[in-house]
């Protein structure tokens, strides 16, 4: 008889929350995490004595009401630090064009730079949260079967069909017509500056080897949106203590509920009898049973654990062709001072500073930023999102120290050459180079700079190239489509074996892809 | 640059005896209807001395590595882990779900070597296959040439040709010798159910084996023979035909077109014990239910056919070759079609009208009558018919 | 002003403004159904993109659109085309110079082709016929999606409905896997849809190549996929082969249409441009000519694309703002040019010298992947494509009748060359452009200058001066996702009616879009007819 009913193989965000879940529906849980920490992608670490960051990523991403209320999270600890702005674009040499959670301060803020656009705006808004509202209901559920003909099927397509229809004709044909659109023609629609559109391009090409002129980055775009506040337009949502601190309140809420979490167990092998996943084998060679094994690891990695003698060949084939591609690198310093920021010779107003700040010029220039990245290299100009966490959250370094992180994009993890030390500070140095031409003390003010390249993040979180969303995110990556259609109900072919992580629909950050697992396994058998 | 398709390695030989110049494709290959104008003498050579087919635009893998054999008993239905070295087996294999893709045999040449054979190219799908596995799989299409030496005195020309007694050679067994010098690989193994070997060479030796065989032959009425004449012997010998009696499930356009190894009559071809390859646990619960469809032997009756032709004072009129047609099959006297006929041949030898078949399974009893649609004078008529065990015709020299 | 009436005195039934193949059809259609129909057209012949016109003397030219492949075979039968001298002669083979001196060749015959691209990969050999296998079933998978008119998803009206519940019925109808693979070809990029099937990257170029043709999307753009499958459109019928040449050249096909809908009682009158479009109470009542000349018509009907006929030919007080907006914002660039040789000899292909049977065939340039997407990656910010990609044929190899004997033409089409270039297209910027094609064609074929007697270069605004293609694109708007079906040209009016009645729209700019299809102007017909017109 076995120990466990779940093993788990992953501490992320969806591994523990659905575990947590299915602990509450009375199972009897394991997690195995590879590594000494919990967290996954979300872990919030020491990098320098006194200086934590969330190396992976600063947005902790939609935590479905839902999730967090089952779970108790805010009781367990989550809490909200004060983002004070939304994406802020920034340059050498025009002043700064900040956004706010609130609309109508944004509107005034870009009045100054352009009319037009400024009278749009609040539009562009309430749009922009009605299709991503579309979207968030769409990710509510498991992922929908277009051509099914089982009842329940069908009854949760015309859900979703009236849930498009409450927007009118004619925005319901808008939100049809731009989901595949890049999103480059989406600012274009909207906007006439240039900088207010690079803002938006670099928002709709987030973790995705695609640039703003590629069909389908709208989708990403408001992808990102989903969850947010009418007006939020890629607020960053960081819980108190970095990301980590949502990850640390779902395994608070996971070992109350009686999961035991295991870190420094290393999956090598789901062990397969009769063609039924049974349990694991870890590095050490010990083997654990259960009766469902659910892996939060991304699906390539995920797979290579079954002796491909239980799987379908076509599968593997299908699996193998899930586009990774991982174009974020990540570049963190400990300041031991604020440094001064300008733009455009002004300087960047304190709550404008705690929002995130884009070093992008222009759509050509993220454009250009993949093309480069396409080929496999790093462009001379990538997109930069800088954000600056201990402005929100001090508690991150110590008193009157501070932590910058910046999100480089497209940096490929297919670089041609390959990543090591060397391509690693050169990517750093031009960094820091590009920041300094906003902050130009930044240099001296540095205590310790890290250089996460997209092989550290594979090699650090397990990701396959990369990817922090498990797999681009894309038309035909999304929905039943993700990660292959044969698992898109987080369920696959072998009995048994089932996908969590964010590689699965909906593809987001924050839990939700566990949650929906969770009631698929829940509901097995 | 030339667009022509090449011959095999023994063109040389053979070009110059197509007598009609009737030249067919096979894979890629142009090769030899018939050498003579009719192919009448060479079907008879097949059951009364023997035959020399050019059978070398077969696929042919060469897989070798430490798990060689892992990955073969992987993909095909037979258990192949458990046969040895020197064993040939015969067997499909199948897609996940357990639809047939292609059929051919599999020679375990070493414990690390094992060569198969197949109908349609299949080399993506074994690399598909070996993931994980320490294994490397070969093209040897080109490189390796192959003849198939079919009838009564195959053994004794061959044993003339390698001066080696194969008395020990049994069926579905291979050996390797020396051919007038050219190394061979001999499988005791053939498409003609007769007692035959394929003898499987380098290309580049492929002349000097040719004309071994032919020195050594001639004396005991070797013939070199054609497509037309082995499409007869193999409807004889009940072995079905990639592309006419079974479309692959790899090129099936809607799902009825696509077989399992149990409705085409290779249930034994699969090795339900072994505990995974490609399809097993769509063939498990295949197993479980009761057959939709058979693959057997339906037999043309010869006086009501013969009526049918005298009535409008004729005489009956058979096809000269082996027709590659689907013919329906219906319930005795009644409009529901129960099946159709994939292949068919008068049998020169039998005096039999045969086809090869698929049956709806109540249809498919051995000695179940059946009307077979037939066309007299341009006129639809039926024709009496009934199921037949394969194959139609089992010389005891086969296996002996 | 005179209004002239119809000839015979009476009024017209319909109008049709512009002689290209969609116009044509239409007013082949109408007349057919025993409408009085005139067609307008600004030209001095019937053709618009689809003509053939003896540039060079003695050398005839498909001056703009150069091959066949998806014109309708309904559209052939109900109009008898072939009886108005429609002959289409096959295009048998696609070759691709490498860079290494070697080259990719997908010749007619199934055998021929697995051996040639064995020579490259062998399991891209096999990979290549599943693949074709594949691409044929969905090719048939989009063809009712192709020949119907398109339901509005937001209306409820039951004949909207009974669209949509057809579509869904028909996706129902397809197995799960050929579902999957057709979103996937509706939403992926060529090279990465490519991609999951080969690992030949000259294979995946050329494939690429021909999904790229006449939209602004690079072989990784999302959304070109789509196109590969119009490669396989023809195939299924069986009744011709994927590619094709019409003896004489395209203009032959608008010929023969033009002839069919004469032979119906169509009027069609040649340098007839149309400059206004009357419309009186929200309703069009008849067309206005440069030279005044007044048409009236209950129906009008505008080959034109959107942005040409809402923006030009109507008053956009008759038209809602919102409707304006869409045209507006609707994405019209062109993409490409054309570039035609007269020949006094034959190039001389470095991968295979001399004469053969791929002069036969459509010779790609796109060497590799890399290659097309840094073409596009030029056009994206502004200038052509300093190495282009480029589909050439030779159309006298199949019809001699094409130059004087034992000479030869040349049709070079020609990606990038983007409408929006930065600084607008000029004479310097054309020789430029001509020029890199030249050098580009001369990597592979280096005589290639030794043989040229005189040429022709025309930049997307060539083509708009020439045709009134806006912004020269061939397909009277992108072909991408967000452009197609019932969003084609506008969300809302994807039912070839107009916000104007009585005014109708059947060019490419509807669906199902462009090439010499003649499917919008079929469906548009049928719609007319289908109201009483």
């Amino acid at each position: 008889m076995n120990r466990y009913d779940v093993i788990v193989i992953g501490a992320g965000a969806n591994g523990l929350a659905a575990a947590a879940l299915l602990a509450k529906r009375g199972k009897r849980v394991l997690v195995l995490e590879r590594r000494d920490v919990a967290g996954g992608t979300n872990a919030t670490e020491e990098f320098h004595p006194g200086f934590r960051v969330s190396a992976a990523r600063d947005d902790a991403g939609w935590v479905p009401d839902a999730l967090a209320a089952e779970l108790h999270l805010e009781r367990n600890g989550l809490s909200w630090a004060p983002v004070t702005a939304g994406l802020v674009a920034v340059s050498g040499d025009a002043p700064a064009i900040p956004t706010y959670p609130d609309v109508r301060r944004t509107v005034e803020e870009l009045r100054a730079v352009s009319a037009p656009d400024a009278a749009r705006w609040a539009a562009f808004a309430g749009f922009i949260h009605r299709a991503a509202s579309f979207l968030q209901a769409a990710y509510s559920t498991r992922a929908p079967r277009v051509q099914s003909r089982a009842l329940g099927d069908l009854l949760a397509l015309a859900g979703l069909g009236r849930r498009l229809r409450t927007l009118g004709k004619r925005e319901m044909m808008e939100v049809l017509r731009v989901v595949p659109m890049p999103v480059a023609d989406l600012a274009e629609e909207w906007f006439s500056h240039e900088p207010l559109r690079a803002l938006l391009a670099v928002a709709g090409t987030r973790d995705v080897l695609h640039g703003p002129m590629s069909g389908g980055t709208a989708l990403v775009f408001l992808h990102h949106q989903v969850g947010q506040a009418m007006g939020a337009i890629g607020v960053r949502r960081a819980p108190r203590g970095g990301t980590g601190a949502l990850t640390s309140a779902l395994a608070i809420a996971a070992r109350e509920a009686g999961v035991e979490v295991r870190l420094g167990a290393d999956v090598s092998q789901v062990r397969v009898e009769a063609a039924q996943a049974r349990g694991v084998v870890l590095a050490t060679g010990e083997e654990i049973g259960a009766a469902q094994v659910v892996s939060s690891a991304d699906p390539r990695r995920s797979f290579s654990w079954v002796d491909p003698s239980w799987l379908d060949p076509a599968l593997l084939r299908e699996v193998d062709n899930v586009r990774m591609r991982g174009a974020t690198a990540r570049v963190h310093f400990a300041l031991d001072a604020l440094p001064r920021f300008h733009s455009g010779g002004r300087e960047i107003p304190r709550d404008a500073l705690g929002g995130t700040l884009v070093l992008a010029p222009s759509i050509a220039g993220v454009e250009r930023a993949y093309d480069a990245a396409k080929f496999g290299a790093v462009s001379e100009a990538p997109a930069l999102t800088i954000t600056i966490p201990t402005l929100a959250d001090p508690s991150l370094a110590p008193d009157r120290r501070h932590v910058l992180s910046v999100t480089a994009q497209h940096v490929p993890w297919a670089r041609r050459g390959g990543w090591d030390a060397a391509a690693a500070d050169a990517l750093g140095d031009q960094v820091t180079r590009m920041v300094a031409a906003i902050a130009p003390d930044l240099p001296e003010r540095v205590v310790q700079r890290w250089v996460v390249t997209p092989a550290d993040l594979e090699a650090r979180y397990g990701c396959a190239e990369g990817s922090l969303t498990h797999g681009e995110l894309a038309l035909d990556q999304a929905l039943f489509m993700r990660p292959v259609p044969s698992c898109s109900r987080h369920a696959t072919p072998l009995a048994g074996f089932w996908l969590c992580g964010t590689g699965t629909h909906p593809a987001i950050p924050g839990g939700a892809a566990g949650w929906l697992a969770a009631a698929e396994v829940a509901a097995a058998r | 640059m030339t667009r022509s398709l090449p011959g095999t390695p023994f063109h040389p030989r053979t070009a110059p005896l197509v007598e009609g110049q009737t030249w067919r494709r096979w894979a890629g290959f142009v090769v030899a209807s018939s050498y003579e104008l009719h192919h009448d003498r060479e079907y008879h050579a097949i059951r009364t001395s023997a035959a020399l087919f050019d059978v070398s635009p077969l696929f042919k893998y060469h897989v070798r590595g430490p798990d060689a054999v892992r990955l073969v008993d992987r993909v095909v239905t037979r258990d192949v882990a458990g046969a040895r070295v020197g064993q040939v087996l015969y067997t499909p294999w199948c897609d996940a779900a357990g639809k047939v893709l292609d059929d051919g045999t599999v020679s375990i040449l070493a414990p690390d070597f094992l060569r198969v054979t197949a109908a349609d190219p299949n080399y993506r799908w074994l690399c598909e296959n070996a993931r994980g596995l320490r294994v490397t799989v070969d093209d040897a299409s080109e490189s390796v040439a192959a003849l198939a030496l079919q009838g009564p005195n195959a053994r004794t020309i061959l044993e003339h040709a390698t001066g080696t007694d194969l008395a020990g050679l049994r069926f579905f067994r291979l050996q390797n010798a020396l051919l007038r010098g050219v190394p061979v690989t001999i499988t005791r193994t053939g498409y003609t159910g007769d007692l035959g070997y394929e003898i499987w060479m380098d290309a580049s030796q492929a002349l000097p084996a040719w004309d071994a065989l032919i020195a050594a032959g001639t004396p005991f009425g070797l013939t070199p023979a054609g497509i037309l004449a082995l499409d007869v012997a193999r409807i004889e010998a009940g072995l079905l035909l990639l592309d006419v009696d079974y479309v692959s499930a790899r090129k099936a356009l809607i799902e009825p077109q696509k077989s399992s190894p149990l409705e085409l009559g290779l249930e034994w071809t699969v090795g339900f014990d072994k505990p995974a390859f490609v399809g097993r646990e769509a063939l498990v619960a295949e197993r479980e239910r009761p057959a939709e469809w058979r693959f057997t032997g339906v037999e043309v009756a010869w006086e009501p056919l013969e009526a049918l032709y005298t009535d409008l004072g004729l005489a009956p009129r058979l096809p000269t070759t082996a027709w590659r047609t689907s013919v329906p099959l219906y319930a005795p006297g009644s409009e529901h079609q129960v099946g159709y006929a994939t292949s068919g041949c008068w049998s020169p030898l039998l005096k039999r009208y045969l086809t090869l078949a698929h049956l709806e399974a109540p249809y498919a009893e051995p000695g179940r009558e059946l009307d077979m649609e037939v066309t007299v004078e341009h006129r639809r008529k039926r024709a009496r018919a009934n199921v037949c065990a394969l194959p139609f015709f089992n010389p005891g020299r086969k296996r002996a | 002003m005179t209004a002239i009436r119809g000839t015979g005195g009476g009024r017209y039934d319909a109008i049709v403004i512009g002689g290209g193949h969609n116009g044509l059809v239409t007013a082949a259609y109408l007349a057919r159904a025993g409408k009085r129909v005139v067609v307008l057209e600004r030209r001095h012949l019937v053709g618009g993109a689809a003509v053939t016109e003896e540039v060079i003397p003695g050398f005839r030219f498909s001056v703009f659109s150069y091959v066949v492949s998806l014109l309708r075979p309904e559209i052939i039968r109900d109009l008898s085309l072939p009886a108005h001298g429609l002959e289409i002669l096959p295009l048998e083979s696609t070759v691709t110079p490498m860079f290494d001196g070697d080259y990719l060749a997908a010749w007619p015959d199934a055998d021929q082709t697995r051996r040639e691209v064995a020579r490259h990969s062998l399991r891209d050999a096999e990979a290549y016929e599943e693949y074709s296998r594949l691409m044929g079933l969905m090719a048939m998978a989009v063809k009712p999606i192709i020949g119907m008119i398109p339901p509005d998803p937001t209306s409820l009206s039951p004949r909207d409905l009974r669209g949509l519940l057809r579509v869904g019925r028909h996706f129902q109808s397809l197995s799960a896997k050929h579902f999957h693979l057709l979103y996937k070809l509706m939403t992926m990029s060529s090279a990465d849809f490519l991609d999951e099937w080969f690992e030949t990257d000259v294979l995946k170029a050329t494939k690429s190549a021909s999904g790229i043709i006449g939209t602004f999307m690079g072989p990784r753009t999302p959304g070109s996929a789509y196109v590969l499958l119009h490669h396989y459109m023809g195939e299924i019928d069986g009744a011709f082969r994927a590619w094709g040449f019409a003896r004489g050249g395209t203009g032959a096909i608008s010929e023969s249409i033009g002839r069919a809908a004469r032979a119906f009682g169509t009027e069609v009158r040649l340098d007839a441009e149309v400059t206004k479009v009357r419309t009186q109470g929200g309703k069009a009542t008849g067309v206005v000519l440069a030279n005044g000349d007044e048409l009236q018509a209950p129906v009008v009907v505008s080959s034109l694309d959107p942005k040409r006929t809402f923006l030009r030919l109507v008053d956009e007080a008759d038209l809602p703002a919102d409707f304006v907006a869409d045209i507006r914002r609707f994405r019209i660039r062109g993409s490409s040019g054309k570039v035609n040789l007269a020949l006094s000899g034959l190039p001389d292909f470095t991968c295979l010298p001399g004469v053969g049977p791929h002069l036969r065939g459509a010779i790609s340039i796109s060497p590799s992947l890399e290659y097309v997407e840094r073409a596009y990656d030029d056009a994206k910010y502004g200038a052509f494509s300093r190495r282009p990609y480029m589909d050439i044929i030779l159309p006298s190899m199949i019809d001699p009748g094409m130059a004087p004997p034992g000479k030869h033409v040349m049709s070079v089409f020609v990606q990038y060359a983007p409408s929006t270039i930065t600084g607008g297209w000029d004479d310097s910027r054309r020789d430029a452009f001509g020029n890199a094609v030249l050098d580009a064609i001369a990597q592979f074929a280096p005589n290639i200058r030794d043989v040229i007697i005189d040429k022709q270069v025309l930049t997307p605004a060539d083509i708009e001066r020439i045709t009134g293609l806006t912004e020269g694109n061939i397909f009277q708007g992108e072909l991408a996702l967000h452009q197609l079906f019932f969003l084609r040209p506008s969300p809302g009016w994807a039912q070839y009616r107009t916000p104007v009645r009585g005014l109708w729209q059947c060019g490419s700019g509807t669906h199902p879009g462009g090439g010499i299809m003649g499917a919008g102007g079929r469906l548009a017909a049928l719609e007319i007819l289908g109201t009483g017109a």
